[in-house]
């Protein structure tokens, strides 16, 4: 596994305002990494320090090995990225827009072009121009754009927005086999729900500072008072008595481990019910946001 | 580098604006050469004098109120009288004879009028009747030619007499004036000669040809007085200068009976960049500022700063690609203004001489309509680059359209008044501002120059250092610029 992205120690400062302290996390290939944090934590900023797009107070940022400081034009020569909006030029066509693009990597090669318009879903208006495009579709192109150059590193700020849950869901199945083929994935976004999906890591950011940076799966583990929920359905015929409460009439809700679960079950048995189903409920993502960041709503 | 100034071309052709400015500069293009067409049809309106009977009617009917014992109302009744005799022969005759009888015999008419009307008039009735009748049958029995001998004759017989007199006279200021006279009647003589070689007629289609030896005749007689002088005045000097000018060009355009007031292809687009050179430089600025401002503007600044180069391989594409398209618009704009002329002229005179006065060599360097316009390019060349670098930087540093627009053109329209105010107030400390070493046509054409003329390695010095610094700024402020939210 390859590390693509090295964050160190990033410091940003503007003025006398501190809006990046001390920030520090890895991307390797193949991990689809969730950049989640509260409006006006950092996370644009910091996107923009690893894409030159501002200046680094004090830290590195290495890309691919290139330290982006020293080496901008190596640094950057296989990443793609959409930064706040899917920015294009709106008088030109969406064709115009990527042949223009695959022109300044100094790539001709039409099928490479043809290929990247199917993968987007953009065949039947990819000659109209851009200001006749919905945002959904200007999104798309985007993402057209920031793959034109087989890039091993993606950065995609906000790369939901605009697009319905068909785009959505053909989004999250070419991330993931983008990161199957070892391309590193840096995304942010608020939709923790569909990042939940298809992320591997999560780095969350709050105030400038990342609070936390872990495996998703871990994170989830990490944030819950007791282990998972449990939920037994059974058959409501008969009545439990005063230690199980009927949920919905056919459920028990249980909280712990699997040794818990399996006591309550073997109990059950015995109060003479019958088991239908048991299934384990993870914390959702931004129910972990939530109790790792105190808000009470994202956004 | 030829891939991001290829994308900037791109850009530029892709959008509206360059089409817009086309179009404007054909609308004004078509309109220039009407008005070149026409000209000589609005000449009429007011060089048609003399031929109304309804304003002669009114005049005679106004001056019947005028009260002739006021000293001031008797002028006004005698300069109108004059004014209906003029309006009775021109009604009655042909145009030349009229323009003949206006000009050059003023004066016996007036005299007339005032010996009948003024009796405080030291002039004889019967002699100013006998010589305005005597000029008016000459006027009516010959023909143009006739009358150019007749004139020619009389001028030579009080050049004869002149000479004589001067020979005589022994004091130098009276001999000054005599030389001057004699100066004065010669020229008459050759204006004469030259009337007649060229068959030059008073009508209204040799009005040009006609000017062009009145013009040759006045400046040729006013710098040889000024030779007869010890001492010449600043004013002075420079209507010596100007005078050179004028005699050259004019000699020229008589001894090869060129009239360039005729529409042809010469004579309209030697006034191309006087006409054009505005509409030129507002192009220029308007994509200058445009060219980083809009990126910055519309976020797609973004996607270029992400691309495998460097910001000032970024910026230089669009420094190149600006100074690439000033000539390029210009060759458009002119190849549009050409082909419009063509059609209006009917292709006339393509080909023709432009003449134009060197003063150094002191003589008339031949021009025709390609060369003639490059060179006029050529010398405009430092202010177009000029102003669009400042575009291009205000553009950059600021990230403001409105500002890098109006910045450049409020510098291209005070210029003159810049450069006005450091001429006439000789603050010699301000002879290396821009918009006074900008614009090379003095040196190129050596062109006679109001005020002080800079050396041009003076000139060129300067230009060099304001395109460096200009250009330098944009630099400095990109490579430092963070990229804030769009």
């Amino acid at each position: 596994m390859e590390t693509i992205v090295k964050c160190e120690n990033v410091n940003k400062k503007i003025g006398s305002k501190q809006i990046l302290k001390d920030v520090s996390f890895e991307v390797n290939s193949g991990d689809i990494l969730a950049f989640i944090g509260p409006n006006g934590a950092g996370k644009t900023t910091t996107i923009k320090l690893m894409l030159g797009l501002q200046k680094i107070t004090s830290g590195n940022i290495y890309i691919n090995g290139y330290d982006i400081k020293k080496n901008f034009v190596k640094a950057i020569s296989k990443v793609g990225a959409i930064v706040e909006n899917p920015d294009s030029y709106m008088y030109l066509s969406g064709y115009d827009n990527l042949k223009m693009a695959q022109n300044l990597y100094g790539r001709k090669d039409k099928a490479e072009l043809e290929a990247i318009i199917k993968k987007i879903g953009l065949e039947n208006r990819i000659h109209d121009k851009v200001s006749k495009y919905s945002l959904g579709m200007r999104q798309r192109l985007g993402i057209g754009l920031a793959l034109l150059n087989h890039p091993n590193l993606l950065i995609l700020d906000e790369p939901t927005n605009g697009l319905d849950p068909e785009g959505i869901r053909d989004l999250r199945n070419l991330l993931k086999s983008l990161a199957k083929e070892g391309m590193a994935i840096f995304v942010s976004s608020h939709n923790l729900a569909e990042l939940e999906s298809f992320c591997n890591k999560v780095v969350i950011i709050q105030n400038g500072v990342i609070i936390d940076s872990a495996k998703t799966k871990d994170l989830k583990h990490d944030v819950s008072d007791a282990g998972s929920i449990y939920t037994i359905v059974v058959d409501s015929n008969k009545k439990l008595g005063k230690k199980y409460e009927l949920v919905d009439e056919d459920k028990v809700i249980v909280k712990g481990n699997k040794e818990n679960v399996a006591k309550v079950v073997s109990e059950l048995v015995v109060l003479g019910k019958k088991i239908y189903l048991v299934t384990e409920q993870e914390l959702s993502l931004e129910e972990a946001f939530l109790k790792k960041t105190g808000g009470n709503k994202i956004d | 580098m030829i891939r991001l100034i290829g994308a900037e071309f791109k850009k530029v052709f892709s959008k509206k604006a360059i089409y817009i400015m086309l179009i404007i500069a054909l609308g004004f293009g078509i309109l220039t050469n009407l008005i070149y067409k026409y000209a000589d049809k609005l000449d009429f309106i007011y060089d048609n004098r003399y031929q109304s009977k309804e304003e002669r009617d009114d005049l005679i009917k106004y001056s019947k109120t005028l009260n002739l014992k006021k000293p001031e109302e008797l002028d006004e009744y005698i300069y109108n009288q004059t004014e209906i005799y003029f309006y009775d022969f021109c009604i009655d005759n042909e145009e030349w004879r009229c323009n003949i009888l206006t000009s050059d015999y003023y004066e016996l008419v007036y005299n007339y009028m005032n010996s009948l009307y003024n009796p405080k008039a030291d002039l004889n009735k019967e002699e100013t009747k006998a010589a305005l009748d005597k000029a008016v049958k000459e006027l009516k029995e010959n023909d143009v030619f006739g009358i150019y001998k007749i004139k020619k004759a009389a001028l030579q017989k009080e050049l004869d007499s002149s000479i004589v007199t001067s020979d005589a006279t022994v004091g130098k200021k009276d001999k000054e004036f005599l030389e001057a006279r004699i100066i004065d009647q010669t020229n008459e003589i050759l204006k004469y000669d030259l009337l007649l070689e060229h068959k030059i007629s008073a009508d209204r289609k040799d009005t040009n040809r006609y000017s062009q030896v009145e013009s040759y005749i006045m400046a040729k007689t006013n710098n040889e007085t000024m030779d007869l002088s010890d001492k010449l005045s600043k004013e002075q000097k420079q209507e010596y200068r100007n005078n050179k000018e004028i005699i050259s060009l004019n000699k020229y355009l008589i001894d090869h009976d060129l009239d360039d007031s005729q529409p042809t292809v010469a004579a309209n687009l030697k006034y191309f960049f006087g006409d054009f050179s505005f509409f030129i430089v507002l192009f220029v600025i308007i994509i200058s500022g445009g060219i980083m401002a809009d990126e910055y503007h519309k976020g797609t600044i973004k996607q270029l700063l992400i691309k495998p180069y460097t910001r000032s391989q970024i910026l230089s594409s669009k420094l190149l690609t600006v100074l690439l398209l000033i000539p390029i618009f210009a060759l458009m704009v002119f190849a549009i203004y050409f082909i419009l002329t063509c059609l209006f002229t009917g292709f006339k005179g393509i080909f023709d001489a432009i003449p134009v006065y060197d003063y150094v060599k002191d003589q008339v360097v031949i021009y025709n309509v390609f060369n003639y316009n490059l060179m006029m390019f050529v010398a405009r060349v430092p202010y177009f680059v000029i102003v669009s670098l400042i575009s291009l930087a205000v553009s950059t540093i600021t990230g403001s359209t409105a500002l890098s627009i109006v910045m450049p053109l409020a510098l291209v329209f005070f210029s003159n008044i810049i450069n006005m105010a450091i001429t006439n107030f000789q603050f010699k400390w301000l002879r290396w501002f821009v918009t006074y070493i900008w614009n090379l046509e003095n040196y190129i054409f050596v062109r006679n120059y109001d005020g002080v003329l800079n050396s041009l390695r003076f000139n060129i010095i300067f230009i060099i250092i304001y395109i460096l610094v200009i250009a330098i700024l944009p630099y400095i402020f990109f490579n430092r610029k963070d990229i804030k939210n769009v």
